[in-house]
């Protein structure tokens, strides 16, 4: 029977806000953590890629005789194979086959793939397969893609992919696939009558985002149905592009993503599944597809860039004026390039009151390994940009960087972009808490340099996100949602927003792994929209839950459905208190039953192109304080601090997570971390000899993350993303820090010998670089 | 990149060791650690289908302190080295120096006998040991033999072993009482960039005996005594004569091709490594004068 209690039970603090802990640590600390290369399917075959030694080449002939006749394989799937489809695929540009198809455009692109019973074979077999080539010159650098006679690395003109979303396609351009600006004012005027410019040419490495687990996938592809598990963070577009590429109906595609062990955005969209697909297919078995570590890093990275970026200020210490033309290197196919073109050109003006600026982005293939996304794509390329100009600036008037800063950047509401959302964040309140928190203005020192930087990310991509909740009889609850686990913690997270909702402990809410046949649609995990986006849909179903138990509560109580409420795992109407379970027994009649609820997010307006965006500006603002060896040009990172500006903190131990691992990511990226190829094309730092990634001893002595709660986010409970503007704000601070002690760098990463250098050119005025 | 299929010997006598070697041939390769070796043979690099592991030769085992100084066997892991009380009497440096090889889950099982017969050029504790005058003990076709370590290197990945013939240890004299060693480094990557070690004996503020080993940028360590161009110099004299003499082994060292820092970088870091590591030396040395005075390694 029902019990009805007077004596009401203390309301527990609610979930949100709390520190709880992470619902995936045991799994993963006691190795229990079932990742996508744990998996064994009956029948399951090993798949291993032949993959290209040249840049770009005509294939003369393929030799499979030999391999074929290797004990143990079944299939080996070359570009003959792809004949009775349309085997080109890309969200953005459907530019890139399965596997090479009569040429190969960069160093590492799949030529072939075999499928044998055990992964020695299948690695045996590809050194038995016999590939004549035909070089050509290829095309390694954007200086040599952007020649008027340079060769065509794609020779068609590019078809939009079906998540292209970016408007119209810019007319062929040489090597140029996609292309984005945007101005506003009389730029050239305004460079005439500025009383200060500062401009110069600057240089931002290829860089790969180095998650632990390299892309894994296992595919059985039986009839006109594909069961797919893979480590993907997108599955239901991974789902979309599989169906239309292999021609099946999309509820006949099924993507089931366990743990991912690190993403970053390299497993954002579609990576390796349509080659695993593909040999599945010829094999008629499961096959297994995991990449090496050096595979996986010519599969994505970062784009390098190069810019060239003009400043004015006016005699009164007003910025008035910027220009930004950058050309972003996408390598061999497009990828993500035409999103983080976009974002990137968003990113361009920095968050000012601009009198007149000019943007202009361009997105060039090269024959180098694609590159797609990385935390805070497009921010993190601009922003150290126009914060050292911004710094220069100061400088030269002699103000100080902080002040000039908070004189000049928007204010709530202010326009970020025509036509975009007016910016939802306090920019001077959040810059003085970042100071505060590094003791600006205390006296350093010597060696010593403090940075700031701030800038805004477009986040939340597009907002489509679909929750279900289901509150079983004993009252546990089971979250079903898209979003991928990928160490950021979105599992807790989820748990704890449906957890606050039903006022239950956040232990007792489940949260799985995506399986797109039982879970509802989620766009994506990227672009820091989990929490915000798909997190509203969480709280959206579980309030739909909620209706439901407080409609059999009213009829209980025989009180109106206003006066009810969630209290410690019941309802009450602040007299008489009642359990869930109690509840769906009352309602179902038995000790049995379910309510499930759901919940929606989509976009208020508009068909969701780019220009309605974004869900948010994710605020990317940071300080550093380094230290300068001049002798050997060694920077080391001393301290960090960095906003989270996240609306509403649903677990702030997640989010100071977040922010410290972008601040060693950063730290990373702007001191070390380098994709370096040689003239053919060949990348020449595959292992982590020669290609370092920052360790524990690279961990400044302090980090600080400072998280600003306003309530001013479209997520549950006034909450927004976070996670992302650390990367950019830390990589420009610690590059505006550098600068502050002396040595301004237009080239990262900042290694020794680049400092050193620059220290050289510095001792000898005459020989300076830099343009004033 | 899986290990491939091999065959494990497992001898336990020198002798057995050294006959089965010998007649593998290119076909054998010596096994202890294996943090170079399988690692290797993954990548396809070794193809050796026989590993005689080492690890049951009594002989190779054990760090003992003996009059004049320390014995350290092949088979002794680099954790040993950090942790041994003998190392630590008489030459702390050594087991500082080997506290920053790789990582832990090296030192745990990798030794410093695999360490220089692998002979990586991108290496402390061969150029370490050559600064201090270690001489290393090999089985050369059945007889025992001595050889300097800069000497046991003959490039990258090449050592003046023949198949059958071993390294059995390394003996580490101790120190005169006013000498002082200095070990400094600097990882640009994972490995060092360049690493340089020093010893310098000084009496009164003067230099009696000093050595510089510099390794880590060439196909091998170079060692050079410079106690005849020091010997008798201290403060200024001193400071401006190491300031001639490292400009010009930095100058003229032979370095490696295709290293991702240009020539002039590394010579410059040789120069300000090397400088730094006589300075303090002889800075060391003069205020500790009379004890066993030692300079802990560090990064640059």
């Amino acid at each position: 029977m029902a019990t009805v209690i007077t004596n009401l039970p203390s309301s527990k603090a609610g979930s949100v806000g709390h520190e709880v802990p992470r619902s995936d640590a045991r799994v993963k600390l006691s190795g229990k953590a079932q990742f996508t290369g744990d998996i064994r399917v009956p029948g399951m075959l090993y798949g291993a890629v032949l993959r290209s030694p040249l840049a770009r080449a005509r294939i003369r002939s393929v030799d499979l005789r030999a391999a074929l006749a290797l004990d143990g394989v079944v299939a080996i799937l070359t570009g003959a194979d792809l004949m009775d489809m349309d085997p080109y695929y890309g969200h953005a540009l459907k530019d890139r086959p399965i596997v090479a198809i009569d040429e190969v455009r960069f160093v590492g692109e799949p030529v072939a793939v075999v499928a044998a019973s055990s992964l020695s074979v299948a690695e045996n077999a590809v050194n038995l397969i016999d590939v004549v080539y035909a070089s050509e010159s290829p095309v390694t650098s954007l200086q040599a893609a952007l020649l008027p006679d340079s060769p065509l690395v794609h020779t068609k003109r590019a078809r939009p992919g079906f998540a292209h979303g970016l408007g119209q396609l810019p007319d062929p351009e040489g090597n140029v696939c996609y292309r984005y600006g945007f101005s506003k004012g009389d730029v050239s005027n305004d460079f005439v009558q500025a009383a200060v410019v500062v401009e110069g040419e600057y240089r931002f490495p290829a860089v790969y985002q180095y998650a632990l687990e390299t892309h894994s996938v296992v595919a059985d592809h039986r009839g006109d149905e594909v069961t797919i598990w893979a480590s993907c963070q997108h599955p239901f577009l991974v789902r979309q592009e599989i169906a239309d590429l292999f021609d099946l109906d999309l509820d006949r595609v099924r993507l089931i993503v366990p743990f991912l062990g690190g993403g970053f955005g390299s497993k954002s969209y579609t990576k390796m599944e349509p080659i695993a697909v593909a040999i599945s297919r010829k094999a008629g078995r499961p096959v297994r597809v995991v990449n090496r570590v050096d595979e996986s890093m010519v599969t994505t990275r970062r784009h390098n860039m190069v810019c060239r970026m003009r400043t004015a200020a006016s005699a009164t210490g007003e910025l008035i004026a910027r220009e930004a033309d950058f050309w972003l290197d996408t390598g061999a196919y497009a990828d993500n390039g035409p999103r983080v073109t976009a974002t990137a050109g968003d990113a361009a003006p920095g968050p000012y009151r601009w009198r007149s600026v000019r943007v202009d982005g361009r997105c060039v293939y090269t024959n180098t390994a694609p590159a797609g996304s990385y935390r805070a794509f497009g921010a993190i390329h601009l922003q150290w940009i126009g914060e050292l100009q911004v710094d220069e600036i100061a400088r030269r008037l002699q103000v100080d960087p902080l002040e000039f800063r908070c004189r000049n950047v928007l204010p709530v509401g202010g326009e970020v972009r025509a036509g975009a959302k007016p910016l939802d964040a306090d920019l001077v309140g959040d810059l003085r808490k970042v100071a505060a928190a590094i003791d600006w203005g205390q006296p350093r020192t010597e060696g010593r340099g403090v940075g700031l930087s701030v800038g805004l990310l477009a986040a939340g991509a597009h907002p489509v996100s679909m929750a279900t909740v289901r509150l079983g009889a004993d009252a546990g609850a089971t979250v079903l949602v898209g979003t991928t686990e990928m160490g950021q913690g979105a599992r807790t997270a989820m748990a704890q927003i449906a957890a606050e909702v039903l006022a239950l402990p956040s232990e007792q809410v489940v949260v799985r792994g995506t399986d797109t046949q039982y879970t509802p649609y989620d766009r994506s995990t990227g672009a820091s929209r989990s929490t915000t986006v798909a997190g509203k849909a969480v709280e959206l179903a579980a309030r739909d839950v909620l209706a439901a138990l407080e409609e059999t509560a009213a009829a209980k109580f025989e009180v109106p459905l206003d006066r009810l409420s969630a209290r410690a795992g019941g309802v009450t109407d602040g007299e008489r208190w009642i359990s869930h379970q109690d509840l769906i027994r009352a309602r179902f009649g038995f000790a049995g039953g379910e309510l499930v609820g759901h919940g929606m997010v989509q976009p208020s307006r508009g068909s969701g192109s780019f220009a309605e965006g974004p869900v948010f500006w994710e605020v990317c603002l940071a300080a550093a304080e380094v230290a300068v060896d001049p002798v050997t040009g060694v920077v080391r990172v001393i301290r960090t601090a960095s906003i989270a500006d996240v609306g509403r903190a649903i677990n702030p131990q997640l989010i100071r997570r977040q922010d410290e691992g972008a601040t060693l990511q950063a730290i990373g990226n702007a001191l070390f971390e380098e994709m370096r190829y040689d003239p053919e094309g060949m990348l020449l730092n595959d292992t982590l000899l020669d290609y370092r990634v920052p360790s524990a001893l690279d961990v400044p002595e302090r980090m600080t993350c400072v998280i600003v709660e306003n309530g001013d986010g479209p997520g549950p409970f006034g909450a927004k993303g976070c996670g992302e503007g650390a990367f950019a704000g830390v990589t420009a601070a610690i590059a505006t820090a550098v600068a502050a002690a002396g040595v301004p760098m237009q080239e990262l990463p900042m290694t020794p010998e680049r400092v050193w250098r620059r220290i050289q050119t510095l001792g000898h005025p005459d020989r300076e670089g830099e343009a004033s | 990149m899986k290990l491939p299929q091999f065959e494990l010997h497992r001898p336990t006598s020198v002798d057995a060791a050294a006959r089965l070697l010998a007649d593998l041939g290119d076909d054998g390769s010596a096994f202890s650690g294996g943090t170079e070796l399988l690692l290797a043979m993954k990548l396809g690099l070794i193809k050796s289908r026989h590993l005689v592991d080492l690890k049951g030769l009594p002989e190779l085992h054990g760090i003992e302190l003996r009059p004049g100084g320390v014995w350290i066997g092949a088979g002794v892991t680099h954790a040993e080295i950090e942790a041994s009380p003998a190392v630590r009497a008489i030459l702390a440096p050594l087991a500082v120096m080997a506290s920053q090889i790789a990582n832990m889950r090296v030192r745990a099982v990798g030794t410093i006998g695999g360490n220089l017969c692998f002979a990586d050029p991108n290496s402390d504790p061969a150029t370490f040991l050559s600064a201090v005058g270690a001489r290393l003990r090999t089985w050369v076709r059945g007889e025992s033999r001595e050889v300097a370590p800069e000497e046991f290197t003959v490039g990258p990945y090449q050592t003046v072993l023949e198949p059958g013939d071993l390294l059995l240890g390394v003996w580490v004299p101790t120190p005169p009482p006013s000498a002082n060693v200095v070990h400094l480094r600097m990882k640009i990557h994972e490995r060092p960039s360049v690493t340089v070690a020093a010893m310098v004996e000084a009496s009164h503020g003067e230099v009696v005996a000093a050595r510089l080993a510099v390794g880590s940028v060439g196909p091998k360590v170079l060692q050079v005594d410079l106690g005849e161009e020091l010997r008798g110099l201290g403060g200024s004299a001193y400071s401006s004569r190491v300031g001639a003499l490292v400009a010009l082994l930095a100058g003229s060292i032979p370095l490696l091709p295709e290293r991702p820092e240009s020539p002039e970088y590394q010579r410059h870091l040789v120069r300000v490594l090397s400088t730094r590591a006589l300075e303090v030396g002889l800075a060391a040395a003069t205020s500790s004068a009379g004890r066993p005075a030692q300079n802990g390694g560090g990064e640059a």
